[in-house]
C-alpha cells in the first residue's frame, strides 16, 4: 500500500502551489497528474524555433484541425508551435448540451505553461457582490482574509505591475511594470483627462522584470514566445517555480500519466483515505493513500472527480449533501469591445516583444450598494487591450499583390488599437455540469456534459462594453473606430470556475472558508471550483492565494488531527 | 508510392531531372479522380505546373532578390496540401484550371497578362475564383514573410531582444522595416 501524508491531484497552477506549501511544511506529497511528464526547458521543443522551422511556417495542419476540433475554436490552440499543450478532443471527449469551450492542457504543469499570466486581485467589491445583489451565495471570506496570501503568492511567483491605489483592483507586491508605448501613453492621458475615474495601466503579469535575484529563473527576455514554454523561467509556471521548490524539499513524488478516478471514502473514519488511479498508458488500476487530499485538477475536472466518487454515504458524489455540486458554473464573457487605427505617432515604434498589453480596470458599478441608475446591468467589467504597429499580416485584408505591395508590407503599418472587454458572469444554479454515465471515455470514466449560457445581465453588460470602448477610442482621436461583438461562449475565456462553491452553510455549499469539504474534512478543493463569484479579474492569482491558505490550514489540521 | 503534395509533387518530379520538353504530364497531384494508397492522384499537365509557379511569382515576386531561393510556389503548394480541407483543395484546383484557360486565351506579354489575370481574379464577383485565388495569395505572403531570408535580410531580425524599449524612432533604424524573430 502506497501511503503519503498528502495527495495533490493535478500539477497545474494550483496543484503546484499545494505541492510546494505542503512539502515545505514537512509533509510527504504525491502529485497525481493525468498527463505526460514534462521536463522544464528540455521539453519546450518549439521554444527556440523560428517560423520557417515550423511545419508550414506555423500554419495549422488539416490533421490537427480534425483532432483538436474544440480546442481549435480558440483560433490559436492548434498552432503547430503550441498545439502539443492542448488536449486531443477525440481522446478526451466531453459533451455540450449548450456550447462550452473546455480548453484543457493535460501534461505536467497543466495550463500554467500556456496561461496569459495576468494576475489581478479580487476586491471587497467582488467578495461582497453576491451578498449585496442576492445572486449566488455570500463568500465566507473578505479581502482582508486573503490579502496576506495574495502577498505571499505574488512575492514568490514574481508579478510585474503598477501600483494604482484603486479600491476595485487592490495593489499587490510588484516587480517593476513593463512600460507603455507611445500610443498607450496617449490613451492613458486622454482617459485621465476626459474620463473621470477611468485608468489605463500596463497588465499585471507573472513575469520577472528588473534586476533582482530570481534564483534559478531569469528575467524576461521579451521574446514574446511564452506559450511555447519559457526555458529560462521568465514567467511563472508550476514547472519553473512551485514544483522545483517542492522537489527541493526531498518530499515530493510525481506520478504522471496517472488519472485520479475516485476519492475513496471510509465510512467508519468519516473521511477520505486515498485516491483510486488509472495508468493512462496501460489502463492499470491502482490506489494511493494519504491523510490529506487536495483537488487541484481544475474546476471542472475536480468536480467531475467528486461526482464520480460515489459511496453509500455520498450517493450523489463526495461531499454533495447539498446537491449544488456541479452547479453555479461561471466564466468571464469577452470578445467584445472596439478597434481603431491611427496614423498619429507615425515615426514612433518600440523594440522587444512585450508579452502583455494594457489594462483598463473596472469603472462601472463601483458602489454596488448604490447602483448606478443609468446602467441596466449589475456587476462590472474591465478591458485588456493593445496598441501595436501592424506587420505584414495587415496585407491579408487587402487584395493587393506584386512588388510594391510586397515591399510596403515590410514596413511598420499604422498603429492598431483594440479594447477587449472581460465581464463578470452572474452565478446561477442553471449553469451547470453533470456526468453522462452512458457515454464513457477510453478509461471507462463518464464524460462531462456542459449546460450553461450567458444570460440577460451579461448581454446588457456587453452593449455597454462596446459603447464605452467606442467612446474611449474616439476620444483618443483615433481613426476607423469600430465596435465589435464576436459573441462569447462559456469556456472561451478559459476562466471556468464554480461548481463546488464555498460557503458558510453545508446545505448550500460544498467547501467551507478554508476550501475544506464541509462533510469530508480532509479533502480540500482549491482550484477554481470553489469560487462563489468571479469578478471581472483573471482568476488564477486568487486560486493560488486560496490554495496557499488552504494548505496552511491543512497542515495545522494534519498535525492536530482532522 | 511516395506521398506527394498537390502540385509540388509535379514540381519535385521536374526538379528530379525530368526535362519539361520530354514530359507533358507529371504523376503527382492530389485530386478526387483516382484513389491509390490513401491519396488521390492524377496526371498534371506540366504546363499547369509552370503556370502555378508563374502565378505565385507574380503574387509575391522573389526573382529580383539576390540569393533568395525561396521556392515560394513549392511552399504554397505544400501548405495547400497539408493545411486545407479536401473541399478547399478541389476549389483551388478548379480555380487554377479556370485561370489557366483564361490566361491561354488572353493575348499580350506573359507578365502583363498574368498581372491582369490576377487583378481581375481577386476582384471577381465569382467567389469560386476570388476566394481560392486570395487563399493562394495569402499563402504566398506567409511563405515569403516568414522565410529565413526575409526575416534576416529584409526585416529587423531580433529573436532575443532582452529588453523592451517603448519608444524608438523608425527614422533612426538602419532598416525601416518591422521586427521579426
Ligand atoms: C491560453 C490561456 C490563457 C490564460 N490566461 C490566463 C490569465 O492571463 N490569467 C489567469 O488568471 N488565468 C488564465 N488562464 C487560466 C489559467 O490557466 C487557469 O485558471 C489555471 O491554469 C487553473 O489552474 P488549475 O491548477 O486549476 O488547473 P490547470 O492549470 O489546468 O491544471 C490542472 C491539472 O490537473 C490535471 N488533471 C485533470 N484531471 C485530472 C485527474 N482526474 N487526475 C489527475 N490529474 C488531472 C491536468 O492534466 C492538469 O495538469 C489562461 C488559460 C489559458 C489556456
Ligand atoms: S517573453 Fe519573457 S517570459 Fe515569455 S518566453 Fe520570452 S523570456 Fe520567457
Amino acid at each position: 500500500m502506497q501511503t503519503f501524508d498528502a495527495i495533490v491531484i493535478g500539477s497545474g497552477i494550483t496543484g503546484g502551489w499545494a505541492a510546494k506549501e505542503l512539502t515545505e511544511a514537512g509533509l510527504s506529497v504525491v502529485v497525481l497528474e493525468r498527463g505526460r511528464y514534462v521536463e522544464h526547458g528540455a521539453d519546450y521543443h518549439t521554444a527556440y524555433k523560428h517560423d520557417w522551422q515550423l511545419p508550414n511556417h506555423g500554419l495549422v495542419s488539416n490533421d490537427v484541425k480534425k483532432r483538436l476540433y474544440k480546442q481549435a475554436r480558440t483560433g490559436y490552440a492548434t498552432n503547430p508551435d503550441i498545439a502539443h499543450w492542448f488536449v486531443d478532443d477525440r481522446q478526451h471527449p466531453y459533451q455540450e448540451q449548450q456550447r462550452f469551450d473546455w480548453i484543457r492542457g493535460y501534461h505536467l504543469g497543466g495550463r500554467s505553461l500556456t496561461w496569459g499570466r495576468q494576475c489581478l486581485r479580487l476586491s471587497d467589491i467582488d467578495f461582497s457582490a453576491n451578498r449585496v445583489d442576492g445572486n449566488g451565495n455570500d463568500w465566507p471570506v473578505r479581502y482582508k482574509d486573503i490579502a496576506p496570501w495574495y502577498d505571499k503568492v505574488e512575492a514568490f511567483i514574481g508579478v510585474s505591475g503598477e501600483m494604482m491605489g484603486l479600491e476595485q483592483l487592490p495593489d499587490g507586491i510588484y516587480l517593476p511594470p513593463m512600460p507603455l508605448n507611445r500610443v498607450e501613453r496617449h490613451m492613458r492621458e486622454v482617459l485621465n483627462r476626459q474620463f473621470n475615474g477611468r485608468a489605463l495601466t500596463i497588465g499585471r503579469v507573472a513575469h520577472l522584470i528588473g534586476s533582482g535575484d530570481f534564483g534559478a529563473r531569469q528575467p524576461c527576455l521579451y521574446r514574446g514566445r511564452c506559450m511555447r514554454g519559457c526555458p529560462t523561467g521568465g514567467y511563472f509556471s508550476s514547472l519553473s517555480s512551485t514544483l522545483p521548490a517542492a522537489r527541493a524539499t526531498g518530499r515530493l513524488t510525481i506520478r504522471s500519466n496517472t488519472i485520479a478516478s475516485e476519492i475513496i471514502y471510509d465510512e467508519q473514519k468519516q473521511r477520505a483515505i486515498g485516491v483510486r488511479t488509472i495508468d493512462t498508458n496501460n489502463h492499470k488500476k491502482s490506489a494511493v493513500y494519504a491523510s490529506v487530499i487536495f483537488c487541484c485538477a481544475s474546476a471542472i475536472a475536480s468536480t467531475a472527480l467528486l461526482l464520480q466518487s460515489k459511496s453509500r454515504r455520498f450517493p450523489n458524489g463526495l461531499g454533495n449533501d447539498s446537491g449544488v455540486l456541479g452547479h453555479y458554473l461561471m466564466d468571464h464573457h469577452f470578445k467584445v469591445g472596439a478597434t481603431a487605427t491611427t496614423t498619429k505617432f507615425g515615426d514612433s515604434y518600440y523594440q522587444g516583444f512585450r508579452p502583455v498589453g494594457f489594462h483598463i480596470p473596472r469603472f462601472v458599478n463601483l458602489k454596488p450598494r448604490e447602483p448606478d441608475s443609468s446602467l441596466d446591468f449589475i456587476r462590472g467589467y474591465g478591458y485588456q487591450g493593445y496598441a501595436t504597429r501592424g506587420d505584414w499580416r495587415r496585407g491579408f485584408k487587402e487584395l493587393s499583390f506584386g512588388k510594391a505591395f510586397r515591399d510596403d508590407m515590410l514596413k511598420p503599418g499604422p498603429w492598431q488599437v483594440a479594447l477587449i472587454g472581460f465581464g463578470e458572469t452572474l452565478p446561477g444554479k442553471g449553469n451547470r455540469i453533470y456526468l453522462d454515465e452512458t457515454r464513457k471515455d477510453e478509461w471507462g470514466l463518464p464524460t462531462v456534459v456542459f449546460d450553461a449560457r450567458f444570460r440577460e445581465n451579461e448581454q446588457r453588460m456587453r452593449s455597454h462594453m462596446q459603447s464605452q470602448a467606442v467612446e474611449m477610442l474616439s476620444a483618443c482621436g483615433f481613426d476607423n473606430v469600430q465596435a465589435y461583438d464576436e459573441g462569447s461562449y462559456p469556456g472561451q475565456a478559459i476562466h471556468e470556475m464554480g461548481t463546488a462553491r464555498m460557503g458558510y452553510d453545508p446545505k448550500t455549499s460544498i467547501v467551507n472558508q478554508y476550501n475544506q469539504v464541509h462533510t469530508v474534512k480532509n479533502v480540500y478543493i482549491t482550484d477554481g471550483a470553489f469560487m462563489c463569484s468571479g469578478g471581472y479579474q483573471n482568476p488564477s492569482l486568487t486560486y493560488m492565494a486560496f490554495t496557499a491558505r488552504a494548505a496552511a490550514h491543512a497542515v495545522g489540521q494534519f498535525k492536530t488531527g482532522f | 508510392m511516395q506521398r506527394r503534395e498537390f502540385i509540388t509533387g509535379a514540381l519535385a518530379a521536374l526538379g528530379a531531372g525530368l526535362a519539361p520538353a520530354q514530359v507533358e504530364h507529371v504523376w503527382a497531384r492530389v485530386c478526387q479522380t483516382s484513389h491509390r494508397e490513401g491519396y488521390c492522384y492524377q496526371f498534371v499537365p506540366v504546363k499547369t505546373v509552370t503556370f502555378f509557379t508563374h502565378l505565385v511569382e507574380h503574387l509575391i515576386p522573389t526573382r529580383d532578390l539576390t540569393n533568395a531561393d525561396l521556392a515560394l510556389a513549392r511552399f504554397v503548394d505544400g501548405a495547400i496540401e497539408q493545411t486545407r480541407s479536401q473541399r478547399e483543395k478541389v476549389q483551388i484546383t478548379r480555380c487554377l484550371e479556370h485561370l489557366y484557360q483564361r490566361y491561354n486565351r488572353m493575348a499580350g506579354a506573359p507578365d502583363t497578362t498574368m498581372t491582369q489575370l490576377i487583378g481581375d481574379g481577386l476582384m471577381a464577383d465569382d467567389e469560386e475564383i476570388a476566394g481560392p485565388l486570395n487563399t493562394i495569395r495569402q499563402l504566398a505572403m506567409v511563405g515569403f514573410y516568414t522565410s529565413e531570408y526575409v526575416a534576416r535580410q529584409l526585416l529587423n531580425f531580433d529573436p532575443v531582444p532582452g529588453h523592451y524599449d517603448p519608444e524608438i524612432k523608425i527614422s533612426e533604424l538602419d532598416k525601416r522595416t518591422t521586427w521579426s524573430r
